[in-house]
């Protein structure tokens, strides 16, 4: 499609350089503008169990497991869950499913305003904890509990505060655990300069768009222009993946809603307050100790995360009482190396391979 | 002769020729311009940039925006909630209130079943045990009642045979008298 002269000595009346420039012009706004319809999220699924707006999801496998241990993902509070399943031949997902693993995800949902008061004490008492139950339940053994970014701060929480859940194994993909080295986002959401507040007072969720607003000043120029001068090169190539493209740009820019008291909790209490590797944090009165996790944990960490940026991501390997304990260092961000094609040579077959050695 | 004349007439009078000149001559190295333009100072711009957001002023000034975000959006909100009240009609949180009823009550419904599942689960921990102990309870039970069953049934047998032998001997008494 991009950059084809297929319209050339057609008797449009412009010459064909122009008309290939014009085309690919075209193309750019077409494949930017449909991305959102985008299909992402295929693998075939059936709803498990549900609670509020929240879905705990089995996989369906063609068939029978071969591997013993099931693997629960625990997807982020702010994005949507499809970037463990972006689409058929580079979804993470379709990838555990070939190994024989059976698959659990256990998706958040979009918050609405009805719940402004839901808290991380909620997430992690009334949540993630049935999920796992269930997950567990109808597998019928225990599961490998695998979090990424906040939903891996989260199943790190969960397995200090559970340590009798039904759990073999923690892993945790980019997740921020000492956000004293939380990078820009500690800067920007310090005390006195962030008006958290106000947020918890105004807005009964922090909208998805603000905070992917955020994620983009990162890196403010190669995440906007970049982004769309880089499409421009590669529409020009007829090997470019155009649905690749369109399902990463359309999960990037679909953020979902998080819930204003469990925002308030995660920026006061973690970002601020670092309470999680402080050993200061209580969940609905529990003190939750990362030296309560003694299962066998992998933690994934990336050289150039800025979200969950290296101190702050493999500093859970120093807290935890775990004997058997690894950190897999991969080169790239915090979403590439998850999802795409550096994800699918690099993070996926090292995972695997730890995945079986501890099923 | 008259044709060429016309064909140049309507060359010169064609609006977009020069554009179309200009563009023709140029839009693909402008756009390559632009490109490398972008590509050669990316780096540079993007430290500066990175320079300028990681600031402790950029933090404060970036929270001032949303603090004014915000009270922009509370002024909204109260204007629209005092509209809404005065047309008697329902606002957001009105609607709000009604679903956290809900998800409410489905916390409920959630905590009935887990302390059903955590009853069912203390049950089948010790069924075994209680349906060993209920099985010697009902034995015990059953030889006392079947021992006290049997004497009852002995005593009763006894009392029917001396009946009956008491009746046998009546007869026979009264044979004799008769005889």
């Amino acid at each position: 499609m991009a950059g084809s002269a297929k319209h050339n000595g057609s008797g449009w009346p412009l010459p064909g350089p122009i008309w290939t420039s014009a085309e690919r012009a075209l193309d750019f706004a077409h494949v930017v503008l449909t991305a959102k319809e985008a299909p992402i999220g295929q693998t075939p699924k059936d709803v498990v169990w549900r609670k509020n707006k929240s879905r705990l999801y089995r996989y369906r496998r063609t068939t029978p497991a071969t591997q013993r241990t099931p693997v629960f993902l625990c997807v982020p509070l702010i994005n949507r869950p499809d970037i463990l399943d972006l689409r058929p031949g580079g979804s993470f997902v379709e990838f555990l499913l070939s190994l024989g693993f059976d698959v659990f995800i256990y998706e958040w949902g979009r918050w609405g305003s009805e719940d402004r008061n839901i808290n991380l004490t909620d997430v992690l008492t009334r949540y993630l904890p049935r999920a796992v139950e269930h997950a567990s339940a109808a597998a019928g053994t225990d599961v490998t509990l695998l979090g990424y970014c906040i939903g891996g701060s989260l199943s790190a929480c969960f397995a200090a505060l559970y340590p009798e859940a039904p759990m073999k194994n923690l892993v945790l993909f980019t997740a921020p655990i000492d956000f004293a080295h939380a990078g820009d986002f500690g800067v920007w959401t310090a005390k006195g300069a962030f008006p958290i507040d106000k947020i918890r007072e105004v807005l009964p969720a922090m909208p998805g768009e603000l905070i992917d607003v955020a994620s983009k000043m990162l890196n403010p120029l190669v995440n906007t222009v970049g982004v769309y001068v880089r499409l421009w090169d590669k529409l020009g190539n007829p090997s470019f993946d155009v649905e690749g493209w369109q399902t990463m740009y359309r999960w990037v820019n679909e953020g979902t809603p998080f819930p204003a008291a469990a925002y308030h909790q995660w920026i006061t209490e973690f970002y601020q307050e670092n309470k999680l590797v402080r050993g200061t944090l209580e969940i609905a009165g529990r003190p939750v100790r990362l030296s309560a996790i003694s299962l066998p944990l992998l933690a994934v960490v990336a050289t150039a995360d800025t979200i969950a940026p290296r101190p702050s991501a493999n500093a859970v390997l120093e807290h935890v009482s775990s004997t058997d304990k690894e950190e897999l260092l991969l080169e790239g961000g915090h979403v590439g190396t998850v999802a795409g094609s550096a994800a699918r040579h690099s993070l996926w077959p090292r995972l695997a391979d730890w995945l079986v050695r501890h099923d | 002769m008259t044709e060429g004349r016309s064909a140049q007439g309507a060359a010169r009078s064609d609006p977009f020729e020069a554009w179309r000149e200009l563009y023709q001559d140029n839009e693909q190295a402008w756009t390559k311009a632009m490109k490398d333009f972008y590509e050669a100072n990316e780096k540079i711009w993007t430290k500066a940039m990175k320079d300028a957001t990681t600031s402790q002023w950029f933090a404060e000034a970036q929270g001032k925006m949303l603090e004014s975000f915000l009270a922009f959006q509370k002024m909204l909100r109260e204007g629209t909630t005092a509209q809404l009240n005065a047309l008697n009609l329902p606002t957001r949180d009105d609607v709000s209130r009604v679903g956290e009823l809900v998800v409410g009550l489905e916390e409920k419904v959630d905590q009935v079943e887990d302390r059903l599942a955590g009853l069912e689960g203390r049950l089948s921990e010790h069924r075994e045990e209680r349906v060993a102990k209920l099985e010697l309870g009902f034995s015990r039970q059953f030889e006392q009642h079947f021992a006290k069953l049997e004497k009852e049934l002995l005593r009763h047998l006894d009392e029917r045979f001396s009946n009956l032998e008491k009746r046998l001997g009546r007869p026979e008494k009264g044979t004799d008298k008769g005889t």
